[in-house]
This record gives C-alpha cells, sequence and structure tokens, in this order.
C-alpha cells in the first residue's frame, strides 16, 4: 500500500507510543509477544483513532481486554490491550476461516505488526497465519447458506415479493463475493467494509458491473451518497431517540457535503 | 428481577456462587450481575454477565471473555471490572462514545449481589439519570454504529459507492435491534417485520436507504438472475458442482 507523508508520519507516530506503551509488559514472563493491529499497523490511520494492540499471553486465563483511557491513565490516546492466550489463537488457526471470529484474529495477525517478541513468537504466529492452507478452509457452511438463499430468493419470486427478492439477490451476490475472497485470496472477511473494498479487486469489469447493479450503487455519485448517509443518521437518531440514547455515541467527524 | 423461570433461577444461583468467590479478592468492592439475567430474562445459550467495582487506581478497565465458565460454574461469563474511580467519573458525567455507553447500560441492568458500603446501589442510582430505562442493547447498538463510522469514514476518502452500502448495513443493523426487541424468532421478514415495527416515516426513511422503494417485477427478476448466476460462477470457482448444490427449482434463476 502506497501511503502519503502525513499517513507515514502518522503510523510512525502511532507505532511509536504503541512500542512505548508496551515496554514495561516485556518484563512480565507470561507475555510472548507485543501486536499492533488495526489501521495504524497497515491502513491509513485516523489521526485521532486509537491504539489496538494485541498480546499473547502464556497461560491460559481466557481472553482479556484492558482500556486505557487518557484521563485516567498515561497514555496519549486511548488504547485497547488484548491479551490472548497462545493456546487460543493456535486454536483459531486450526479452526482457520471457519468462523468469522478466527477470520478476524488471522487477519490481525497476519497484518499486524510486531511490538515485541519472545524466541520467535510473533514471527511464528504470523507466519502459521500466512500460511493458512486453502485444503483447510471451512467453506461448508458457506456453500449451504447459498443454498438457503437461493431457496429464499426462489420463494420470494414464487410470492411475488419483489423487495426481499433484492434483498436475498443482494445477500448472495455478498456471499458469493466472500467465498471466492476465501477461495482465491485466502482472505476472510469478517467485516462488511473489507467485503466491499475487495470487490474491484477480485472480480472482472463485466462483474463488478453485475454486482453494482445488484447492489444499486452504480449511479452513486457524491451527492446520492451523501443524501444516504443523511437519511441513515437520522433513521439511527430516531431509532436512538425512541431507545432514550443519545446520538453522541456517533461521531460524524468532519462529515460535510 | 422476576425469576419466575426456571432457567433464571437456576442461572441466578450459579451466578451467586460465582460473587461469592470474586467478593474474596480484597480489591473487590462490589459484585453486580448484570445483562438480560439482572433484567429477569434467561435467553437460551447467553452469557452470565458481571460488573466488579475495585479499589485499583491504575484507571484501566478490564473485559474478560471466559467462554469455560469461572470456577466450578460451566457456563460462559462476561466480566467487566472497573476501578472505583473510573465508574464513578462514568456515573457521574455520562457517556460519550460506545464504551462508555455499554459501561453505563451494564451499571443500569444492574442488580447488586454483594457490595460494600452502598458502591453497587449507588452506582446504578447515578447511571439510571442517563440511561432512564434499563435496556441491554449496547452489543447491537455498536454493530449499527461502528458500521456508521466506517461509512462516514468511506464517504471523507471519496469512496462513495462502498459509504452507501456500509450506511445500508448501519440502517439494517439498526431495524434489526428494533425487531429483536419485539420478537424472539429467528425467521421473520426484514421489510415485514419493519413495516410492522417501525414508525411510518422510519420505514420509509428504510426503504430510501436500501432504495428499494420502488420495485417492480421487472428489476426483481433482473437482480435474482445476477444472483443466481453469481452463485453458480463462484460454485464453479471453488470447484463445486452447482448442480449438486442448489436446488433443481433454482435452474431457471
Amino acid at each position: 500500500m502506497q501511503y502519503t507523508r502525513e499517513q507515514e508520519f502518522l503510523r510512525q507516530k502511532f507505532l511509536a507510543e504503541a512500542t512505548e506503551l508496551v515496554a514495561g509488559l516485556e518484563r512480565d514472563p507470561n507475555i510472548l509477544a507485543a501486536f499492533l493491529t488495526g489501521s495504524a499497523a497497515w491502513g491509513k490511520p485516523n489521526p485521532d483513532g486509537d491504539l489496538d494492540i494485541l498480546l499473547i499471553t502464556e497461560n491460559n486465563q481466557g481472553v482479556f481486554y484492558r482500556y486505557l483511557i487518557p484521563k485516567f491513565c498515561r497514555t496519549p490516546r486511548r488504547a485497547e490491550f488484548g491479551f490472548i492466550p497462545l493456546a487460543v489463537v493456535l486454536e483459531k488457526i486450526e479452526r482457520a476461516y471457519g468462523d468469522p471470529l478466527s477470520c478476524s484474529a488471522i487477519e490481525q495477525f497476519k497484518n499486524g505488526k510486531i511490538l515485541f517478541q519472545k524466541e520467535d513468537r510473533g514471527d511464528r504466529i504470523i507466519r502459521a497465519c500466512r500460511d493458512v492452507v486453502p485444503g483447510k478452509l471451512m467453506i461448508g457452511r458457506n456453500i449451504n447458506m447459498v443454498r438457503g438463499l437461493m431457496e429464499s430468493l426462489r420463494r420470494a419470486l414464487e410470492l411475488k415479493q419483489y423487495r426481499n427478492v433484492l434483498l436475498f439477490s443482494r445477500k448472495i451476490m455478498s456471499l458469493s463475493a466472500r467465498l471466492l475472497l476465501l477461495v482465491r485470496e485466502r482472505l476472510g472477511v469478517a467485516k462488511e467494509k473489507q467485503e466491499f473494498r475487495a470487490i474491484n479487486r477480485i472480480f472482472g469489469k463485466i462483474e463488478c458491473g453485475q454486482y453494482e447493479t445488484v447492489m444499486a450503487v452504480k449511479s452513486i455519485d457524491r451527492e446520492k451518497s451523501y443524501l444516504t448517509l443523511l437519511k441513515t443518521m437520522t433513521l439511527l437518531g430516531n431509532i436512538l431517540s425512541q431507545k432514550a440514547v443519545s446520538d453522541r455515541i456517533v461521531s460524524y467527524n468532519g462529515f460535510q457535503r | 428481577m422476576d425469576f419466575s423461570d426456571k432457567q433464571a433461577t437456576h442461572l441466578l444461583e450459579q451466578a451467586i456462587l460465582i460473587a461469592e468467590d470474586l467478593r474474596q479478592d480484597p480489591s473487590v468492592l462490589a459484585v453486580i450481575l448484570s445483562g438480560p439475567l439482572a433484567l429477569g430474562k434467561a435467553p437460551a445459550n447467553d452469557k452470565l454477565y458481571f460488573v466488579i467495582i475495585t479499589d485499583k487506581d491504575d484507571g484501566i478497565i478490564e473485559h474478560h471473555f471466559l467462554n469455560d465458565g469461572w470456577g466450578d460454574v460451566r457456563h460462559p461469563v462476561e466480566m467487566g471490572k472497573f476501578p472505583l474511580v473510573v465508574a464513578t467519573f462514568l456515573a457521574e458525567h455520562g457517556y460519550s462514545d460506545m464504551v462508555s455507553y455499554k459501561s453505563l447500560e451494564a451499571f443500569r441492568c444492574g442488580h447488586v449481589l454483594w457490595e460494600k458500603e452502598k458502591i453497587g446501589t449507588n452506582l446504578i442510582e447515578a447511571s439510571k439519570k442517563h440511561i432512564p430505562a434499563a435496556v441491554f442493547i449496547g452489543e447491537s447498538l455498536h454493530g449499527a454504529v461502528s458500521a456508521l463510522d466506517d461509512a462516514v469514514a468511506m464517504y471523507k476518502n471519496e469512496d462513495y459507492k462502498n459509504a452507501v452500502l456500509m450506511a445500508r448495513e448501519a440502517a439494517i443493523k439498526a431495524v434489526d435491534m428494533v425487531i429483536r426487541d419485539k420478537i424472539q424468532d429467528e425467521d421473520f421478514s426484514l421489510i415485514e417485520a419493519a413495516e410492522k415495527y417501525l414508525a411510518p416515516e422510519d420505514f420509509s426513511l428504510f426503504l430510501q436507504i436500501l432504495d428499494i422503494e420502488e420495485v417492480d417485477e421487472s428489476r426483481a427478476l433482473e437482480s435474482a438472475r445476477i444472483a443466481g448466476e453469481f452463485a453458480r460462477f463462484t460454485l464453479r470457482e471453488i470447484g463445486v458442482n452447482p448442480e449438486q448444490v442448489l436446488d433443481i427449482k433454482d435452474r431457471k434463476l
């Protein structure tokens, strides 16, 4: 990935901050390796973003997270430390892309930046995640889901429920894209945004066009996109207000026409 | 709390056992049961949720996922540990993001199992001014909010089509949250349920966001045809014979 000078500067800044935050943990014999993950490690970091750090532990005391909040802790920004026992990491690698949680964990390690490691543990985990072979892919569940969706699509067609037909068609397109990503690129997708971003890479021009037709985004420009986001914010705002939840939990930082 | 059902009573007994164990730690000031069980519900396969208040001064919130249970209790447990100073700050100042919202929601639903000097009771009371109704929707709400955050980030990166797709995901997750609050059945039609449980103006917005306000037969058939072709193409690409997977009736798609 190509980074602008500003993005590269931010990445280095995040890396330096994360390295400093985990410095004391290296002395803990229970901690085998530390990874910086998330957009700070491989994507375009958000200047206001958090630090996401995963720590591999020797003891199997379950997965737990620590949240460091600047007001209360010595941290330059909010930081999330995930403590994952080595046994759990190995189990996720073994399960490979069999479930979304394993997908997500493997992707985090594959693309993570090692902050420190003992006896090459970090390197070995990254290698193991990158080596997950197609033979281990558990795609049966996804194939069954395609079958189920095709059945639902057929029923909706028979009942002339055209809105449902569109929604089922979109789900089928989505699942098909994920299956292709999994098999062709060994890329398990845990989040929709990863799927959407990969479409142009994995499909040819014709398939991309078909995908956009079914997803109804062919004619989307800046203005239409803006209006859809605005409507979504209104809908979410209405739902939040019915639940007596303030919409300050959603950050629309910098959203403008 | 109303524990009329047998499953809920059994789970509450398990929770009390865990609380008894947790209070042995001298740093623990309160053990609060949270989540659906604290609201008197015991959904199948749900976890036991706890809020633990400690006297630690490191300012760190810990979130434990104990899928194998705690001690002799073999039931999945999720546990948030809050230093008193952090919990008090949240209860005084309210929420500003998903982490603080979910924390306060967990306090608000709470039922004190053990406490020193009314610390848990006071916390639950203080959280009421920020979260008037005891609900446990933080987890599903988080999905919708973070999808919308992603949509905004994509829009800012001039990725307009994907921003729309993400916004639709956010809308679907938000509407799904409303529906699941009303019906327990897993098998429901999103559109019909949305029409039933959303206000008419919200339902209309939802259809506009999904771009399915006006759907005629030819558009539906075209989408179904492409989706059917795609499914076959994908199956062939991954080395699976579509004829063996898809029902014969689907061949017309």
